[in-house]
């Protein structure tokens, strides 16, 4: 890993998101902390950007980090989106007071609305509070990836429940914060087919309890199980189709009116990312990315490649391969 | 108890087998995606073992030889073997040829999804095609234009699917007529991964040896390097240097030839002319590309009598090496002081080299490589005159022959057990019977069809004490055959086309083997022994 600077941020970028529906300029800041305690899931490597263990940034680095990032804020209305390589609300990374001051110096009136990662199990009342006495639209983001324990626990080991989630929900709720989840399509050990029903399904059990679901398709990173995995040719990321199809289904169910569904490919049309074939990978994740910033179906309807037929079959008989995906 | 499967003919590794569902299958099957993915086929849980994630053998010849050898190994003989999402035309024939019953048409499928025209041979992208290759039903109804155009790919799966199935029908043909490993051989052409299967396959040795039948009554084609690896062509090179008894006196070394057996070619008929009346007084060998030496007695011996091979008067070094290492076998345990060279070219070279280690007199006949010339043929009958005078005692006898047979088949020493006493040979040597004059009964009959000889039960009774191609069956009497079940213990050295001795409580027998003798222990179905007379005692 690269070494970085104590003082600066892991990643500070600009981009688009919604806000009820309208399009609204996204800060994303990823801080640089001590990084994810947990770091057993089998799908990330992202506690790898974190600062050493043993070299942690002081309150001070963590301070700089943050004006560095206000610094490259833009002119118009805009929300921020804090990441850590972990949870911001997790006091090993960073500490109560800490997360306090951090969020003060974000208080700007062009701020519309603010988003916050975290673990559901350090969504509490005493992190929460302080956040939405200053921020009237907060959401906790929260990475559920499935509703489904047995996937979650088998092929992320993610260390938490559903019911653990839904707890956090309602401390969230109860002190005046929305949530966003984060759902994932694909983790590994399911075929494509298993992986669209386990989408559909969480968000299905997600109505009561997200304003926003961010699709996350599953992206093989270095340094992870599922990357042995993929290189044994035992993992194949989630097709573009199998998101485009996801999106358009939950858009067009009424019942989830009031809730956006979000994504944002990333190594689309790469070999480790999210891929339909060469020819359409450019213009699928292009119709992914306009619809998440304007929720209209007809964005997604239309597209259409010949891989689309081929990945009607490997939906229908993936399952007789007994555990290689096709093709 | 096996319910569900059961082999019904073997071809080496290769079989053809039935699997009874719901309607009864033949395998080697393909198993169509469209039936999987209706459930119209499911998989019985008892007699099929399915290879899980067998996909990711593709392409890899290491790999995909040591999982399906070793898991064949481990599986009962009786259990189908299915590999999941791995078959295709062309590696269709390895697969099989390795022991895989049942595969399934999903890649195939998917590559037609994918806009991949397939051959028996080739995948070819459809784009790259100029015109439709193939005369099935669709190819010749459609137009390349037409199969391109059509955005459902139903044009190209159904001819993908088609000429996918053609290539399992040939394959079982192939195996119905025993020839799996021509076929194969010719295959593994196609891509270098396979040809690397089949090397690694042979140097295995074992995986192979243990399932490849001791006779048959086709033709042996040897036309590749690899064909000089096959089981047939070590095991006989490897029973003349270990269970065969070579003589003694004058040694005559001959040219192979292309009619089989030999001493019916016209180039052995005007030798043999030359021999007249002194052919029981030496010992003549055929020196030949891929079996080293022939004995005259073991030349009607599958695959002496039955192969066939490129002749261009050029020799492979390694066929060259396979050559001297047998005649340096030969030499050393028999016991000859001359030998007549009568070949030409490399050959003469390989006997001279041979010969001098040995501190034999060498006489060579053949000039200007011609050894159907008129000079060289009197070279040998003057060379003949000369060392085989009628003093010479007789070394090549009727009875050498049949004891020659006999421990070939059965181990050294099987000739003097089965041939002692008061025993007559008659008719001609192709098609001798062998009779015990004293009890007035016969012992058995020469197999023209591939130098074998059958025994009768007596005869077999003689070999007992040799202990060796013994089948132990439990306490019943056999009529027609022996099934699997019944055996108890069979000689492992037994293989698909050995003659063998039935041993029971109250029973002796001979017969014929139908499987290996670790498959008459292992299998639970299926018939172990062709029972050919059996005597209650």
């Amino acid at each position: 890993m690269k070494k970085r600077a104590l003082d600066r941020p892991v990643y500070v970028g600009i981009g688009e998101d919604i806000i009820d529906f309208e399009p609204i300029r996204a800060v994303t800041i990823i801080l640089q902390t001590s990084g994810c305690h947990w770091r057993r899931c089998k799908i990330c490597n992202y506690y790898l950007d974190a600062a050493p263990i043993s070299t942690p940034p002081t309150d001070a680095d963590l301070i700089s980090q943050i004006k560095y990032a206000i610094s490259r804020f833009p002119e118009e209305d805009f929300m921020i989106k804090i990441f850590t390589s972990g949870s911001f609300f997790d006091r090993r990374e960073i500490s109560e007071g800490l997360q306090k001051k951090l969020i003060e110096h974000l208080l700007q009136n062009r701020t519309k609305k603010l988003i916050i990662e975290s673990r559901p199990e350090f969504v509490t009342p005493e992190a929460i509070k302080p956040v939405t006495e200053m921020f009237e639209n907060f959401e906790v983001a929260i990475g559920l990836e499935t509703t489904s324990d047995e996937i979650r626990k088998d092929s992320i080991d993610k260390g938490f429940s559903f019911d653990d989630f839904k707890r956090a929900v309602e401390v969230a709720n109860d002190n005046g914060a929305g949530v966003r989840t984060y759902l994932l399509l694909k983790p590994p050990y399911l075929t494509e087919r298993e992986a669209i029903d386990d989408i559909i399904k969480s968000a299905n059990d997600l109505l009561p309890y997200t304003k926003t679901i961010s699709l996350n398709l599953t992206t093989v990173r270095e340094h992870t199980q599922l990357y042995d995995l993929w290189r044994m040719g035992c993992y194949r990321p989630p097709w573009l189709w199998s998101a485009l199809d996801i999106m358009k289904r939950i858009r067009e169910d009424v019942r989830f009116r009031d809730i956006a569904i979000i994504s944002d490919p990333i190594a689309a049309g790469k070999p480790w990312g999210p891929h339909n074939c060469k020819k359409c990978d450019k213009l699928v994740k292009d119709a992914i990315r306009h619809f998440s910033i304007t929720q209209n179906v007809d964005d997604l309807i239309g597209i259409d490649c010949g891989c689309r037929k081929l990945w009607e079959k490997v939906l229908e008989l993936e399952k007789f391969t007994h555990g290689v995906p096709l093709p | 108890m096996t319910r569900y499967f059961e082999v019904v003919r073997r071809c080496g590794a290769a079989r053809l087998g039935k699997l009874e569902l719901e309607e009864k299958i033949k395998t080697p099957y393909i198993i169509t995606s469209d039936s999987l993915s209706k459930g119209k086929f499911v998989i019985p849980p008892e007699d099929v073992h399915i290879l899980k994630a067998a996909k990711l053998l593709d392409n890899d010849s290491r790999k995909l030889i040591s999982t399906i050898t070793k898991i064949r190994d481990k599986i009962p003989p009786d259990t189908a073997l299915y590999t999941p999402a791995l078959a295709r035309p062309e590696n269709l024939a390895l697969l099989i040829y390795l022991g895989v019953d049942l595969v399934d048409d999903i890649i195939p499928t998917i590559q037609s999804y994918q806009g991949i025209y397939l051959t028996r041979e080739e995948e070819i992208e459809l784009n790259e095609l100029k015109d439709l290759l193939c005369p099935c039903k669709v190819c010749s109804s459609h137009s390349i234009d037409e199969m391109r155009d059509d955005e459902s790919f139903e044009l190209l799966l159904a001819h993908n699917l088609a000429i996918f199935k053609t290539e399992c029908e040939v394959i079982r043909h192939r195996i119905a007529n025993g020839c799996m490993r021509e076929y194969f051989e010719y295959k593994c052409r196609l891509k270098p991964y396979l040809t690397e299967a089949l090397r690694l396959l042979d140097h295995e040795y074992n995986y192979l040896e243990r399932r490849i039948p001791i006779v048959r009554r086709r033709e042996l084609i040897v036309s590749s390097i690899e064909s000089l690896n096959r089981v047939e062509v070590r095991r006989f090179i490897e029973r003349v240097k270990t269970r065969y008894k070579p003589h003694a006196g004058v040694l005559l070394l001959l040219p192979c030839s292309k009619r089989k057996p030999y001493s019916r070619s016209k180039t052995h008929r005007q030798i043999i002319d030359m021999l007249k009346g002194k052919r029981s007084r030496l010992h003549e060998v055929i020196l030949t590309s891929p079996l080293a030496l022939v004995p005259r007695e073991l030349e009607l011996i599958y695959p002496a009598a039955h192969y066939d091979t490129p002749v261009t008067g050029r020799w492979f070094e390694e066929e060259l090496n396979l050559i001297r290492e047998s005649l340096t076998s030969l030499l050393e345990r028999g016991d000859y002081h001359d030998m007549i060279v009568h070949v030409s070219g490399d050959l003469i070279e390989v006997c001279r080299e041979v010969g001098e280690e040995f501190e034999i007199e060498l006489h060579t006949t053949v000039e200007e490589g011609r050894e159907l010339s008129h000079i060289s043929l009197d070279n040998l009958r003057s060379k003949v005159a000369e060392l085989v005078t009628p003093d010479v005692p007789q070394v090549i006898t009727k009875r050498d022959i049949v004891s020659d047979t006999l421990d070939y088949q059965f181990g050294t020493g099987a000739g003097e057990l089965f041939l002692e006493g008061d025993i007559e040979i008659k008719g001609r040597i192709g098609s001798c019977s062998v009779f015990d004059r004293r009890n007035n009964v016969a012992l058995g009959r020469m197999i023209p069809d591939y130098g074998f000889m059958a025994l009768t039960v007596e005869g077999a009774g003689r070999l007992l004490d040799l202990g060796t191609y013994q089948v132990e069956i439990d306490d019943f009497i056999p009529r027609g055959s022996v099934l699997a079940p019944g055996v108890i213990v069979a000689d492992s050295q037994i293989r698909p086309g050995d003659e063998v001795l039935i041993c029971g409580e109250k029973v002796f027998g001979c017969g014929k083997a139908v499987m290996s003798g670790w498959e008459m222990e292992e299998a639970n179905r299926g018939i172990a022994v062709e029972v050919r007379g059996v005597r209650v005692e």
